[in-house]
């Protein structure tokens, strides 16, 4: 599909209302969206989210033999996958481009970087090493795909953790799962942060972005990447030319990043510290992805049980529908048995009338926010019971 | 090969001079441009040349690697052609426009040294079954004009004269696994023998009975379909290989492979005099790019 | 091995802040419209100029300005080990690079609805290759007539420890980072900077500035160069 071109005025809008010092979402010019990171159910799987775009990262290892020429050194091969489920204007073939970029980027701050020790993912000098495989997958293109793909592959790198290997006397080397003994984290000395910022020029004068939307990125004059740690150390420059720009400009951006990329640092380290500590705690066992999509929003059930209650209430003051307490539905008692353990204590009417089913028991489990809504709403009970088969039936 | 478009007129021009027996260029039929060869231009490979020939411009650079054998001919040495059509040479070439002609080219070149009189390919066997010395043929082709196969066949044997191989002594076996030793005397090198390699000589078809050689890229336009003949320094075909639309008659097909036969023997002949002349100026400066 | 020697010499006997022997030519082939060749110590690079010509895919057409396309490729013998494959993502991402170069430099406006294509062939590879690419494509432009706002030069510069140290070959660059600083050099813009490997941010202004000192030292050869072929070229064109 070819891309859906930006037409004159939205251009000269966006332009025009950056050089009058305002950005489209109401961010201040040196401020970067949100970021969030999500674990998967393994280790070294992490969705991470920069406003809208989204990118996955996943880390895989392998027992290989060592390069001749580093035989002590593990390996790390990182790898870049856009698709067209990233922006429908990527068509495999010339997305080469983007690619090439994106893999550049992310070899300099994590491979030539040698932010993640390699010596420690040695088995047997010369004879078996460890390789991580990075896959990073595009999931949604909203702008600074770089930034994105650092974020994920760094959390995912850090959140890593790889089996246990035992060196028996006769030379084999034995794998153990995950079960059988505690994997063994990946130390990284440093955590590398890419911070992109774009240039907008208005006659002599540079405005610089930092964090570029989509849209900005298209109508932009040119792009600085800057790739560093926390230590103060550049990783990686990446100034691909478009412009002119005045060296004073550019070192001065470079020296801003600093005190950004210290802050995405901790949050990264924050984001991955908590995780592994919650699964430590034994009860809590990894789910996977939290799925954010409508169905699962709070605020949009709520607004879909309010509207059929309204409707179904209309409908009984006019003597239409039956009320239909005496229906006993399976799925109602599992919905029930949620706010049992989370609200008991708020709803213990609600909760009475309703006998518990056996196959119910595993849905305890489920910290869904969806099973919440129920438990939120007060009012009578009618009302309430009304809802929650509403909120059953809804969700079938 | 190249992309020329010539009008009509131009086209009548080229081939009624052919007629007569003069070319645009002012040579005869059977004539070939002048020819600049320098060898060791390249100074991390085991060999190199460079040709320059009319508008045609070849960096040919061989290396010399040590690899085990394949299991069906463990005695013998190898030797592999990768040519690559980079874009400088003609902008068609860009990104996979060029693999059509490399791969001609490569296939070409395969043939022609495929045959062991050829390359006495035994000598390059170091330990028979576990190690046999693979040499690399690399041509870049830096500028596309006419009769790119000849250009590149002259340019392979230059290189391969100039090839200096470093010797390997067999020291010792530990364990299964052969040591080597590799010398480090520049003096102590082992050389290819080239005396029987074989050359392209590239005619063209240009009237109903009328060949010429090695076609500019105007002439090429005029003509449908040209010969390419493999010729060894003792007059003997190696290999043919016709290419484009168009049918030759026997005889002047029979007219070609003669004339291809006395022209290679002939070009082989100056080509070592020079190589060898070139060997043996004293402290001979490249001259490269310049 | 130090790069640098107790007696602040480095292994080709170069000062830290000294450039190495450049050489370049212009106008080596007749088919392409420019073509150039440069020589920095043992890189060497050859670029030829197709352009302003028409634009052979009209979905890349612009009607404003001219597109800029450029590939680089490598011979096999470019580097002691073989190289097997001439064109690969490292060659692609610094195409690229080479042309993003060029936007800023070339006037597009000037040639609307057209094409200029720059190929790079890298002989030798020995350190700074991106850099030798881009001044040897930038003599190629010159050549072939295309209007620049100014000439491009490019240079490398490291650091090693705590002295900086100029033009940089491949064995210094693996120990150390490569910085890549392209410019205007009668203007004193910067058009491209390009960081490998890992440097200090405290140490960043002083490295660009001795890189950017390096690219002025460079644009005297180039456009000595040119002068001395522009007379040739007058010589052999008056004597007609």
């Amino acid at each position: 599909m070819k891309e859906v071109p930006l037409s004159t005025c939205e251009r000269t809008s966006l332009v025009s209302s950056i050089h009058a010092g305002l950005r489209y979402d109401h961010r201040k010019f040196m401020e970067v969206r949100d970021i969030t990171l999500n674990f998967g159910k393994d280790f070294g799987s992490c969705s991470a989210t920069l406003g809208e775009t989204r990118v996955l990262a996943q880390v895989t290892c392998e027992v290989v033999e060592p390069r001749p020429s580093r035989p002590n050194e593990g390996k790390l091969s990182i790898a870049v996958h856009l698709s067209p489920m990233a922006a429908p204007h990527l068509e495999p073939g010339r997305t080469n481009d983007i690619v090439d970029e994106l893999q550049q980027i992310l070899d300099r701050n994590i491979k030539e970087s040698r932010c993640l020790d390699l010596e420690s993912l040695c088995i047997q000098a010369e004879e078996s090493v460890w390789q991580l495989r990075l896959d990073v997958t595009v999931l949604n293109h909203a702008g600074n795909l770089g930034d994105a793909c650092n974020l994920a592959s760094v959390a995912a790198l850090r959140h890593f953790h790889r089996p246990d290997v035992t060196v028996e006397a006769d030379g084999r080397v034995t794998v153990h799962t995950l079960e059988e003994r505690q994997p063994i984290p990946t130390f990284m000395r440093k955590v590398p942060v890419c911070l992109t910022y774009a240039f907008f020029m208005e006659g002599e004068h540079c405005i610089t972005v930092m964090d570029p939307t989509e849209q900005e990125e298209r109508v932009m004059c040119g792009r600085l990447v800057v790739g560093l740690n926390p230590h103060g150390e550049i990783t990686s420059l990446l100034f691909p030319g478009r412009m002119m720009m005045e060296k004073e400009t550019l070192l001065s951006c470079i020296r801003k990043a600093f005190t950004k990329a210290k802050s995405v640092a901790e949050t990264v380290q924050q984001a991955v510290e908590d995780d592994l500590t919650q699964r430590k705690t034994v009860s809590v066992k990894p789910r996977g992805y939290e799925v954010k999509n409508l169905r699962s929003d709070t605020d949009y059930n709520r607004w879909l049980i309010d509207q059929r209650v309204d409707k179904r209430k209309l409908m009984i003051e006019e003597n239409v529908m039956p009320m239909e307490e005496e229906m006993q539905d399976p799925f109602e008692a599992n919905v029930q048995q949620p706010e049992d353990s989370e609200d008991s204590d708020v709803n213990p009417p609600a909760t009475s009338s309703k006998t518990p089913l056996g196959p119910s028991s595993h849905k305890k489990k489920k910290k869904e926010s969806v099973m919440a809504n129920g438990s939120e709403e007060e009012g009578d009970e009618e009302e309430e019971e009304v809802k929650s088969k509403l909120t059953a039936e809804d969700l079938l | 090969m190249a992309d020329i478009t010539l009008s009509e007129s131009e086209k009548r021009y080229i081939v009624d001079g052919v007629k007569l027996g003069l070319r645009v260029d002012g040579r005869e039929r059977l004539d070939y441009q002048h020819m600049e060869i320098e060898t060791g231009l390249v100074s991390t490979a085991n060999g190199s040349a460079r040709l320059r020939h009319g508008c045609t411009d070849v960096l040919v650079t061989v290396k010399m690697e040590m690899e085990p054998p394949p299991t069906h001919q463990p005695k013998d040495g190898l030797i592999n052609f990768f040519v690559n059509c980079s874009a400088n040479a003609a902008p068609e070439f860009e990104g996979r426009g060029g693999e059509d002609l490399a791969t001609s080219l490569s296939a070409m070149l395969d043939g022609l040294y495929a045959s062991p009189m050829s390359l006495d390919r035994s000598r390059l066997c170091v330990v028979p079954g576990k190690y046999v010395k693979v040499l690399y043929v690399d041509v870049e082709i830096l500028e596309c004009g006419g009769s790119l196969f000849d250009t590149v066949s002259l340019g392979v044997k230059a290189a391969l004269y100039a090839t200096r191989m470093p010797k390997i002594y067999i020291t010792g076996e530990d364990g299964g696994e052969m040591e080597f030793m590799v010398s480090e005397n520049p003096q102590e090198v082992d050389r290819v023998d080239v005396s029987n390699a074989p050359i392209l000589i590239t005619h063209l078809r240009i009237t109903e009975n009328l060949t010429i050689v090695d076609p500019s890229p105007e002439e090429e336009c005029c003509g449908p379909v040209q010969v390419v003949v493999g010729v060894n320094p003792k007059g003997l075909i190696t290999a043919t290989q016709q290419f484009g639309a168009g049918t030759f008659a026997p005889q002047t097909l029979a007219d070609s492979f003669k004339s291809a036969s006395a022209l290679g023997v002939k070009i082989h002949q100056q080509l070592m005099q020079r190589l060898q002349q070139e060997e043996n100026v004293p402290n001979r400066k490249i001259r490269g790019f310049w | 091995m130090d790069v640098i020697s107790p007696e602040g010499l480095r292994q080709d006997g170069r000062t830290p802040t000294c450039l190495r022997d450049i050489s370049c030519r212009l106008g080596l082939y007749d088919r392409p419209n420019g073509s150039a060749y440069i020589e920095i110590g043992n890189t060497k690079v050859l670029a030829a100029v197709y352009g302003p010509r028409e634009v052979r895919s009209l979905s890349k057409q612009n009607l404003d300005e001219c597109v800029i396309q450029c590939e680089m490729s490598r011979i096999a013998a470019c580097q002691g080990e073989r190289v097997r494959r001439p064109r690969d993502q490292r060659t692609r991402a610094l195409s690229l690079q080479i042309a993003g170069v060029f936007h800023a430099a070339i006037r597009k406006t000037k040639y609307p609805g057209s094409q200029i294509d720059i190929y790079v062939q890298v002989l030798q590879a020995d350190g700074g290759v991106t850099s030798a690419c881009i001044n040897a494509s930038a003599l190629a432009l010159i050549h072939a007539g295309v209007e620049l706002m100014d000439y491009v030069v490019s240079c490398t510069a490291s650091i090693n420890k705590t002295t900086p140290i100029l033009d940089v070959t491949q064995q210094e660059s693996v120990t150390g980072c490569e910085v890549t600083v392209s410019m205007l050099p009668n203007k004193g813009s910067v058009v491209s900077l390009d960081c490998a490997h890992t440097l200090h941010l405290d140490q960043l202004d002083e490295v660009v500035d001795l890189a950017m000192e390096g690219c002025q030292q460079i644009y005297k050869v180039m456009s000595q160069e040119v002068e001395t072929y522009l007379q040739d070229k007058n010589a052999v064109m008056s004597h007609q």
